[in-house]
């Protein structure tokens, strides 16, 4: 587990992703957003968000940081209104932007709080995978947790995520994501360039295209304030 | 033909006996297979608008109930009525049908709230708070809630209502049987109340389930007795009764093999059977009695039954084809009454010619004093007769007069139902039905979709203020309570985003804004979705329009007046569906009215048709629908004065007249031909026929109306109803067969040529 690494694993990035919502019935949102991610030397993960696309949300701006300790920071700049506004975020399990995709599936994931067991090996999109499960190992990350446990299907090849279960507290699968176009980045590792997430029940998707990963080229710890995200 | 069947079953009656109890056993069969249905709502023609409009809706947020529980308090901002808020809401999801994201509920919506630096979105009470100062806070922050106050909670704060949905599908005896398992569990101090389209059927079925296993076995004595008195002997009780038993099992039974369910509608055959299935007992025992004397057994059975055979057999036809004619309604469950009833006059048609002469011909020959030939003498009859031959004229401008005052209260007659009137004040029904309009200014409401007709149309602004005037419109409406719609919650959050400033609760200046609000929202800790509110593509969205009336007229109205809106801030139309239960359900008048009208044309021409052709006389058929014509006149005058709505269920009460009306006058006619015949003497004709067919008739009447008269002493205003009906039915068609046909035949001044036609008619018959 130690080897594969997830979206938010590299010191800083920055990527542009288009995300599409699609509803059961083949509805579709699409979304472009630029983001810009720093880890701190202390930790402290903060991401910045500025929507491209659709017109009527472009110059919006999120910002999210992340403590270990404390509870995270989260701000939405309105061009419309030319404020910023904090955003009440005390739950990992609250949906990123409206997707099917949470924060907690978004964030870097912490490894000494979980239990990893090798459960077998198993084929995903003609792939041989270990596949893993993984179950938080303390009440604290139990409890702020919106799910009982994961599965990983890892890559033996490139130690990257080929698929991800999640499953509820009763144990029922809840959501699955698959990670495709895996390609190699400029610092030697290879991410997914494509995300699927799909919610079992609701049979909504969330689609992510990754275009152009960049990482390590020093984005500055001062991008990430307030004040820089009310300049549009 | 007819005479040599009769022959056959006289000549081997026991034959005939042993098939019956066969038939008994195959018709019992059916009637187990029969299924209770208090549905009937895929019953509509899909070309209906009313039904398209509603289909729209669904086809985009897809279809779906609503029940609401009410929770009556002294004040619901207290830790117990809190926690049954919560409780309730719980429980509910557990519910099969219940769509668990859309259970809303003071404990799960959400607060919309402006924070000194941003928006909070998130439940108002994530816990139940504990301390006084917190419950005043709540208060207060709900008073200002426009999403929230006046709809989920009323203005004074005694009254809230956990709201929620369920997948179409469901079975309402189920979800009745679970939502009163709920109430149970949480009542008291507060009072519970559950309020939904479904449980109030549930609740006019189990009206009537209770009343009627009471009043009928009442009524069915009551008519036992009237029987004994009309013939004064046992076989006068038991054996009309073998009839009407018989032709109810045998009904009911071939319901159960063709798969018809057991409606509301359908419940009232065994009654329909009762009443015109006594007439068929009553008029062959009658005869029976009359030429059984001077005769042996089987030669009495044989004159009796071949005199009154072609009556019979005329009457049988004729109901059968009268009742048929409800085919002509565009509503299933109708329809499929008068197929049913249809196959009952034909029933009762077979058991009057083989079941009743079979029993008489193996039962020993019996004499009864009162109605042999020499004691043709009845006081009551006999000035009937007269009077009917003395005063025509005032008979024939009586009977104008009461048309016309009928016609006149024909036109007060209330259409569609309301079912607040079924049941007495103090009912649940009625307590819930003024709770929630007293408290929240509604119990049932509309649903209207606007369509903006193009992706994202929703979020532009002057969409927007053009919902919020049309709600505005609505609220003007007489009935109509409050209204709800997405332009609410935009309103609200530009209100909360600035500094909870009630200036800007008001629809925002941009497109742009709208959407990064919305945007803002979603990001917003854990707002739920709007899918039952906004389509995904942000084109349609709903409206709700609450309403505080139970009167499907005042429905009506306010359909028509929403219908006629005009926009005031759009350039292009304002396009919009109107739909919800509460709409679905109106298009049943259009159609119950419609048919009805139909149906008695239809049946009045249908059987002067027939009529006409079996007499050979148009003269004659016009005659026979006499009685039929007036007693509907007469029965829809009353009901608009009597104020007893037309609906389903009435409107299929005159179908009793068709099947009488009919009977009535071809016996009556056919008599009077027979005794003309004989005699040459019209007064004399009308004297011996007044005493034999006239006598059999006013019995039958007096027997049926002697039972069915209890029914008014229900409780329960549909039953109610149906005894008046019934009542009323067979007592103006008694009195105008007796009295008028008499009248008008008696206004012949060329008897000869009709009487001598008539003979031939009966010579070929034979």
């Amino acid at each position: 587990m130690q080897k594969s690494k997830s979206i938010g694993e590299s010191t800083d990035q920055v990527v542009t992703f288009t995300l599409d919502l699609v509803n059961a019935k083949g509805k579709k949102r699409t979304q472009k957003s630029e983001w810009h991610y720093h880890t701190s030397a202390d930790d402290v993960r903060s991401s910045l968000f500025r929507f491209l696309a659709p017109a009527d949300v472009k110059g919006t701006g999120f910002l999210s940081v992340e403590y270990n300790n404390r509870d995270d920071d989260r701000w939405l700049y309105l061009p419309v209104l030319g404020r910023s506004r904090r955003i009440s975020s005390n739950e990992k399990s609250d949906r990123f932007m409206g997707s099917d995709f949470t924060y907690e599936d978004l964030e870097r994931v912490d490894l000494v709080n979980f239990e990893y067991e090798l459960l077998k090996e198993d084929a995903v999109e003609g792939e041989t995978c270990y596949v893993v499960k993984s179950v938080p190992n303390n009440p604290k990350t139990a409890k702020e947790s919106g799910y009982g446990h994961r599965i990983y299907y890892v890559s033996k090849s490139n130690s990257q995520f080929r698929k991800i279960e999640y499953y509820n507290k009763k144990n029922q699968l809840s959501k699955f994501v698959f990670g495709r176009d895996i390609r190699p980045i400029s610092d030697g590792s290879v991410r997914a360039y494509y995300l699927e997430m799909t919610d079992v029940k609701s049979k909504h998707k969330s689609i992510i295209n990754f275009a152009n990963f960049q990482v390590n080229t020093g984005v500055s710890e001062e991008q990430f304030t307030v004040r820089n995200l009310e300049k549009s | 033909m007819l005479n040599s069947f009769l022959d056959k079953v006289i000549a081997y009656p026991k034959t005939v006996l042993l098939l019956i109890p066969i038939g008994t056993f195959v018709a019992i069969v059916g009637v187990t297979k029969i299924a209770v249905n208090s549905e009937f709502s895929a019953d509509l023609p899909q070309d209906d608008p009313l039904v398209i409009s509603n289909n729209t809706i669904n086809d985009v947020f897809g279809q779906s109930s609503f029940v609401w529980i009410g929770i009556k308090s002294d004040n619901v901002y207290q830790k117990r009525t809190l926690e049954k808020v919560q409780g309730i809401s719980e429980a509910l999801k557990t519910i099969g049908p219940v769509i668990d994201d859309e259970v809303k509920s003071l404990t799960t919506i959400n607060n919309i709230k402006g924070v000194e630096e941003g928006l909070e979105v998130g439940p108002y009470l994530t816990e139940i708070p504990n301390s006084a100062a917190e419950f005043v806070q709540l208060a207060k922050d709900i008073g200002r809630d426009n999403l929230i106050n006046g709809h989920l909670v009323s203005e004074d704060g005694t009254f809230t209502v956990i709201a929620a949905n369920m997948e179409e599908g469901y079975s309402s005896p189920k979800m009745y049987a679970e939502l009163q398992k709920v109430k149970a569990a949480f009542e008291g101090p507060e009072k519970i109340y559950l309020a939904s389209d479904f449980i109030q059927f549930t609740e006019v079925d189990r009206g009537i389930q209770v009343d009627a296993p009471r009043l009928m076995p009442l009524a069915l004595l009551l008519i036992l007795i009237g029987y004994f008195f009309t013939f004064r002997s046992w076989r006068g009780v038991w054996l009309p009764f073998s009839v009407v038993i018989l032709s109810i099992i045998w009904t009911m039974g071939i319901m159960g093999w063709i798969g018809f369910p057991f409606t509301v509608v359908s419940s009232t055959i065994p009654v329909l059977m009762i009443a015109v299935s006594s007439s068929y007992g009553i008029h062959l025992l009658h005869r029976y009695y009359e030429d059984i004397d001077g005769r042996n057994n089987t030669e009495g059975v044989r004159e009796a039954f071949h005199k009154i055979g072609p009556a019979i057999f005329m009457t049988g036809i004729t109901s059968a084809i009268g009742t048929a004619t409800l085919l002509v309604f565009k509503v299933g469950v109708i329809r499929q009454f008068g197929v049913t009833t249809s196959i009952g006059m034909l029933i009762v048609l077979l058991l009057s010619l083989t079941f009743v002469p079979a029993v008489l011909t193996v039962l020993k020959r019996e004499e009864n004093a009162h109605l042999t030939k020499g004691s043709l003498n009845n006081p009551f009859f006999r000035s009937l007769a007269n009077f009917a031959i003395n005063s025509r004229q005032l008979i024939l401008l009586g009977t104008m007069v009461i048309g016309l005052i009928s016609i006149w209260g024909m036109t007060k007659i209330r259409v569609g139902d309301d079912l607040a009137q079924y049941f007495s004040p103090d009912h649940i029904v009625n307590q819930t039905f003024d709770a929630f309009n007293t408290k929240l200014n509604g119990a049932k409401y509309i649903e209207i979709m606007v369509d903006a007709g193009e992706v994202d149309g929703v979020k532009s602004p002057a969409m927007l203020q053009e919902i919020e005037a049309f709600q505005q419109y609505a609220e003007s409406l007489p009935h109509v309570g409050k209204t709800s719609s997405f332009v609410d919650i935009v309103k609200r959050i530009n209100q909360e985003l600035h500094a909870s400033n009630p200036d800007y609760l008001r629809v925002p200046d941009s497109k742009n804004a709208v959407s990064q609000f919305m945007l803002l929202y979603a990001l917003s800790g854990a707002p739920g979705d709007f899918s039952s509110i906004v389509d995904y593509d942000y084109q349609r969205t709903k409206v709700k329009v609450m309403v505080n009336s139970s009167k499907q007229e005042d429905h009506v109205a306010i359909v028509e007046a929403l219908q006629r809106y005009e926009p005031t801030y759009l350039k292009n139309d304002f396009q919009f569906s109107i739909g919800g239960d509460t709409v679905r359900r109106l298009a049943y008048i259009k159609y119950i009215v419609e048919g009805k009208i139909q149906n008695m044309i239809v049946a009045i021409l249908i059987v002067l048709l027939f009529c006409s052709l079996i007499f050979r006389s148009l003269k004659t058929g016009l005659i026979t629908i006499v009685p039929l014509v007036f007693s509907s006149l007469i029965t829809f005058g009353l009901m608009g004065f009597l104020g007893i709505r037309l609906e389903m269920a009435t409107a299929i009460i005159t179908a009793i007249g068709i099947g009488i009306g009919v009977d009535f006058a071809i016996h009556f006619i056919m008599r009077f031909q027979e005794e003309s015949q004989k005699t040459g003497n019209l007064e004399q004709a009308t004297h011996l026929t007044m005493q034999t067919a006239g006598r059999a008739i006013g019995f039958d009447v007096l027997s049926n109306v002697f039972g069915f008269i209890v029914l008014i002493y229900s409780e329960f205003l549909p039953i109610q109803n149906f005894g008046w009906l019934v009542s009323i039915t067979m007592v103006d068609v008694a009195l105008s067969t007796l009295l008028i046909i008499p009248a008008i035949m008696l206004m012949q001044t060329e008897e000869q040529p009709v009487i001598s036609i008539q003979k031939e008619i009966l010579q070929t018959a034979n």
